[in-house]
């Protein structure tokens, strides 16, 4: 109970932030640019798609959103600033010194962070699909919304940010400056699409967004491998916040 | 000014912004050693390889965020703990704090490109690529892009300078990055968005005859870097900095 508590301070921590901002920004911009991208294109699309089974106006704008716009590398860059504001929101106030003050254990400030993170990067990860389909409908699909599907990508892309979202807030826990983390964590992220060609990307957290789609993969990994990196990174995290002077 | 600029590199040595700067580019060179082997086709070691392998993802993903971190950390130096009084206690004009951080800013994304692209042309060297150094391909076209996006880094200073918190405007740079990926896909639309002119540039004329609308290109950039860079002077110099 106590942690839904901290949860929900966390949260409130972001009440007028310009984070909300953000996260609408985001996902509705790449969605606009999906629907402009298949609007355009959606005679070419459902030939060249069609040959790999996608065969639905909902599984294309999947697709061109995913690989096309690269959004499996923009989702993993929005959880790196959202994870960095979430962290920075006590270094900018001074305010580690009221939240470890607060009686509550250090682990649960840790745990309503990660959350913190986690839901919010859900909450754009659900726009994004909102978005695409409001480009469906306003394109005019032939058939009706295919909540399955995307329920299916929404639940997908939640499992494969868990580890980014651990291995940014040990990064954040690291680093004073906060632009530290974030720089390490573009460019890793920019890095590992590199790293695709030659078998290693499964290695790095960030990864895991490229096989989070329903259909055809541009690169093809168990999902279950970014809870792997999830846990052993908020250990270590967890590990790290516990000892550390933050004061 | 060379003192100002001077204290102003000093300020960013604490600040370990220089291992964005120089960091980052050597791994990335070192990373391309060893993949861009998967580019080279069944002819052997190719300069073409070498640089589509590192630059195609550069160019599009990280060089918008490159700019929106550096010109971000330049600034933030000042907005924590409100060094801004301190800064403005010194016989300094305000236009003058405005020109040499600007500078600076965008002489650290220069300094960063220049090492990544003589990192390329080791990666070639230590490959053995057999035909002679393509400057023009690997030299002329990052500093080319570079001069392109002078508009973006001036709009993220000002971003940076507008908002406190340092990670505002690295959102919004990263976010504004992201339409260039699906508009330099277009031959129509391309050059109405100009975060896609470094983008087609660092390519050359493989991508899009980029070099064709060289002048539309320059034009463009230029007003916009014109409105930005002084339309932030202005900003700067009307705002109330001291809290």
């Amino acid at each position: 109970m106590k942690s839904l508590q901290v949860l929900r301070n966390e949260l409130l921590k972001q009440k007028r932030s310009f984070l909300w901002k953000l996260v609408l920004f985001f996902p509705l911009m790449e969605a606009a640019l999906v629907f402009l991208d298949v609007m355009i294109r959606q005679d070419y699309l459902f030939g060249s798609y069609g040959k790999h089974g996608v065969n639905t106006l909902w599984g294309i704008l999947i697709q061109e959103n995913h690989s096309s716009a690269m959004w499996c590398v923009f989702l993993s860059m929005a959880i790196i600033v959202i994870s960095a504001v979430i962290h920075n929101v006590e270094d900018t106030s001074g305010g580690w010194k009221y939240s470890l003050s607060l009686p509550v254990r250090r682990g649960e400030i840790y745990l309503a962070k990660w959350a913190a993170s986690w839901i919010i990067g859900l909450i754009v990860i659900i726009m994004n699909s909102l978005g695409l389909i409001a480009a469906g409908l306003i394109i005019g699909s032939k058939t009706p919304v295919d909540l399955n599907l995307f329920l299916e990508y929404i639940l997908l892309q939640s499992v494969a940010i868990i580890g980014i979202v651990s291995f940014q807030q040990f990064l954040n826990h690291c680093f004073k400056n906060v632009i530290l983390p974030v720089s390490i964590g573009i460019g890793t992220n920019v890095m590992t699409l590199m790293l695709i060609g030659a078998g290693l990307s499964q290695y790095i957290p960030y990864a895991y967004t490229y096989p989070a789609v329903p259909g055809p993969k541009f690169a093809d990994f168990p999902l279950w491998g970014s809870v792997v990196f999830g846990v052993i990174f908020f250990v270590l995290g967890w590990f790290q916040f516990s000892r550390k002077d933050m004061l | 000014m060379w003192k100002l600029l001077n204290i102003e590199i000093r300020k960013l040595k604490s600040s370990g912004m220089l291992w964005v700067v120089f960091g980052i580019p050597l791994f990335l060179t070192l990373q391309n050693t060893i993949l861009s082997v998967q580019f080279f086709g069944t002819k052997g070691p190719s300069w073409t390889g070498v640089y589509m392998g590192q630059m195609g993802l550069f160019a599009t993903f990280l060089f918008p965020g490159i700019i929106a971190v550096i010109m971000s950390a330049m600034m933030r130096v000042e907005h924590k703990g409100n060094g801004w009084k301190y800064l403005f206690s010194l016989p300094l004009r305000k236009g003058q704090v405005y020109l040499t951080k600007f500078l600076l800013g965008a002489g650290l994304i220069f300094v960063h490109l220049m090492i990544l692209s003589l990192g390329n042309i080791l990666v070639g060297l230590i490959h053995g690529v057999p035909e002679p150094v393509p400057f023009d391909q690997f030299l002329l076209n990052p500093i080319l892009a570079f001069v392109l996006a002078i508009p973006i880094m001036a709009l993220q200073f000002l971003l940076s300078l507008i908002f406190t918190q340092p990670l505002i405007p690295i959102g919004i740079g990263v976010g504004l990055g992201m339409p260039a990926i699906l508009m330099a896909n277009s031959a129509r639309y391309w050059k109405f968005y100009p975060w896609t002119y470094p983008v087609v540039t660092f390519f050359g004329d493989i991508f899009r005859g980029a070099f064709s609308q060289k002048f539309w290109m320059f034009s463009v950039s230029g007003i916009l870097f014109i409105i930005f860079f002084v339309g932030g002077l202005i900003y700067f110099k009307r705002r109330d900095i001291i809290s």
